[in-house]
């Protein structure tokens, strides 16, 4: 039967795509200034069996476990966080262009965290005060959009336009006023993204929101292709659209909020890995959804490993991804034989 | 029993102070049973899309009874509303471009809990689906890249996956070609013959004439006529319902001694010039073939 022939060929793939994500993270633990092996990984994560002939030093062990271990696994969240916000939210949108920041989650972070670093607070007040700002600006987008007239996402996406740019009028002002010796370039840098400062503790920051928001898309992703279609048809074969519509679109913003406030912004990867995701396993929200996190997570990886090693100074990461997001898009709507 | 029963139905938009509240349905009543073809006619506007929203359960605020299998519309739930009618649209541009197959699985998502997908029952549905309209081998292409009319054929099968009696059909031939249209709507009455109801609406009163069982003529929200479709299409009430003048053409012995056809309405035109221009510019209107 032609759905048994699917399914495997969808697993296969599957396979393939954790595969590499397992080599990539492997190899991004050897990358970097300090030398680490894949014989030290292993003598530190499993302490238990004798190593003799390995030995590591302890400024090695401290490396590992509190800024690369940290960092790649946060890449890895938050590349797959951006990526299934960013096909959610086309999904609820119904359009192929919306991505994880439509709403105005990633301008809300901005303003917090420009907020908190020109009150000179620490870098975990700057995480808590980005995440806040998110959270509050969709809150606001989803309540003033209820007394919009008219088609329901339409309102949606216009209100998220308006506070999104309310926002940035705060950043800016922000940025004018903030001291241009110490204070501006830190709000300049978070800005552009970058995964650098990501300590344990943003780890443990980030990752209940980001199961919380990850775990119903999960669930409900069969239920987000009916929402592509148009309301009458979802309703009539049984959907409870506003409800379902809601849920997912508090649970993206969730992840997205999760995501940018540890990250900065990092534009592109949810747009841009749902895409190609869609080019290598279809439509369907059962096969995409899964996809993205994995293609997603190994994306960002790969670009913060270009990110740390390429140059002797960091290239924030939000350049990274828009210097090969843009063109790897500009190809995947112009290859041959294609359509968005 | 009937599968479909609305009684003394009358809706009316809510609209702001000063402005006419007009009934947009006014006390209709009419019945559907399983295997019947109800054809709705009428011109636009007369709500016809009104009275199907109002089945559909996509409306609130009318006045009356709406029964399906015998239990009333109102309270009940999505899933149970989609487990016994079903819907088929238009066709129209769709946003992304799922397969045949996962586009008629959707139908079937009545069926499990929010948080579940198709199972192999739902698969099983859904291929029968395709097989009885004689589309399986559409079943791994996109549906975006389908005709009009394929398309439509699609959206039928997602109905009948989604396993309901009756299904609610809106213009479905709107988009469609001659060809298409005529090869959809002999599918619909097709599936009618195996005791499934469709209401449905049209705006070729031909097409009501060849395919439906009974017809219900709506003027101004109101019933105006129900019954067979040659007792409720006839020339004078299509020309009061649509203000064109029309004349019926009866199944005859055509120029070959065979039977010439369907009876059809034809638009009744202004008898031809006598004679050609004295310039010769147009055509003599009875050219020797």
């Amino acid at each position: 039967m032609i759905n048994h022939q699917e399914s495997r060929r969808y697993r296969l793939r599957m396979l393939l795509f954790i595969l590499f994500l397992a080599a990539l993270m492997l190899l991004s633990v050897t990358l970097g200034r300090y030398p680490i092996s894949l014989k030290n990984l292993a003598a530190l994560l499993l302490p238990g069996k004798t190593w003799r002939e390995v030995t590591w030093t302890a400024q090695q062990e401290t490396i590992l476990f509190n800024v690369r271990l940290p960092r790649i696994l946060m890449a890895c969240l938050v590349g797959a966080c951006l990526s299934v916000a960013g096909a959610a939210f086309q999904g609820v949108f119904q359009n192929p262009l919306a991505s994880p920041d439509i709403l105005g989650a990633s301008s809300g972070a901005a303003l917090g965290a420009a907020l908190a670093i020109l009150l000179r607070l620490s870098g975990e007040w700057v995480t808590v005060f980005a995440f806040a700002a998110s959270l509050l600006t969709i809150f606001l987008v989803l309540v003033i959009s209820r007394q919009a007239r008219g088609n329901q996402l339409t309102g949606l996406i216009l209100t998220g336009i308006m506070l999104s740019s309310l926002c940035s009028a705060g950043t800016s002002y922000i940025k004018l006023v903030a001291d241009p010796n110490d204070i501006l370039p830190e709000i300049t840098y978070w800005l552009m993204g970058s995964l650098a400062k990501v300590r344990p503790a943003d780890l443990r920051f980030a990752l209940l929101p980001m199961l919380l928001g990850l775990l119903p898309l999960a669930l409900l992703r069969w239920r987000l292709n009916l929402l592509t279609l148009s309301d009458d048809e979802a309703k009539t074969m049984g959907v409870n659209v506003r409800a379902i519509r809601a849920v997912v679109i508090v649970s993206a913003t969730l992840i997205t909020a999760a995501s940018v406030s540890v990250s900065g912004l990092i534009g592109w990867v949810g747009l841009v890995i749902p895409h190609l995701t869609r080019r290598l396993v279809g439509h369907n929200y059962m096969k995409l959804l899964p996809a993205s996190c994995v293609i997603g997570a190994a994306f960002l990886l790969l670009v913060d490993n270009v990110s740390r090693n390429a140059t002797a100074v960091e290239i924030p990461l939000g350049i990274l991804t828009s210097l090969i997001g843009a063109p790897f898009f500009l190809w995947l709507i112009t290859r041959k034989g294609s359509s968005i | 029993m009937s599968l479909l029963e609305v009684r003394q139905l009358s809706f009316s938009y809510h609209q702001t102070a000063g402005a006419s509240r007009e009934p947009v349905l006014n006390q209709l009543s009419f019945s559907l049973d399983a295997g019947e073809l109800l054809a709705v006619v009428g011109p636009n506007g007369v709500g016809k899309s009104t009275l199907f929203r109002c089945v559909l359960g996509l409306l609130d605020g009318w006045q009356g009874d709406i029964l399906i299998d015998g239990c009333p519309l109102a309270g009940q739930s999505r899933r149970e509303l989609a487990a016994s009618v079903a819907y088929v649209p238009q066709t129209h541009p769709a946003t992304f471009g799922y397969t045949v197959l996962e586009m008629v699985l959707m139908g079937t998502s009545a069926q499990f809990d929010a948080w579940r997908s198709p199972g192999r029952l739902q698969h099983q549905r859904a291929g029968q689906a395709l097989a009885r309209l004689g589309i399986s081998s559409l079943a791994r292409r996109n549906f975006m890249a389908l005709s009009g009319g394929e398309q439509q054929l699609v959206l039928i099968a997602r109905a009948m996956a989604q396993e309901a009696k009756l299904i609610v059909m809106d213009e479905p031939t709107a988009n469609l070609d001659y060809g298409n249209q005529l090869r959809v709507l002999t599918a619909v009455r097709q599936l009618t013959r195996s005791g499934l109801a469709v209401l449905l609406s049209t705006h070729n009163p031909n097409h009501a004439l060849w395919f439906a069982d009974r017809v219900l003529a709506l003027k101004n929200g109101r019933l105006d006529a129900l019954d067979r479709p040659a007792a409720v299409l006839t020339p004078q009430r299509v020309e009061a319902l649509f203000g064109v003048a029309v004349q019926l053409q009866t199944a005859g012995p055509g120029p070959d001694g065979t039977v010439s056809g369907l009876p059809s309405l034809i638009p009744r035109l202004p008898a031809p010039a006598a004679e050609p221009d004295a310039d010769g510019l147009s055509q003599p209107p009875d050219k020797p073939v």
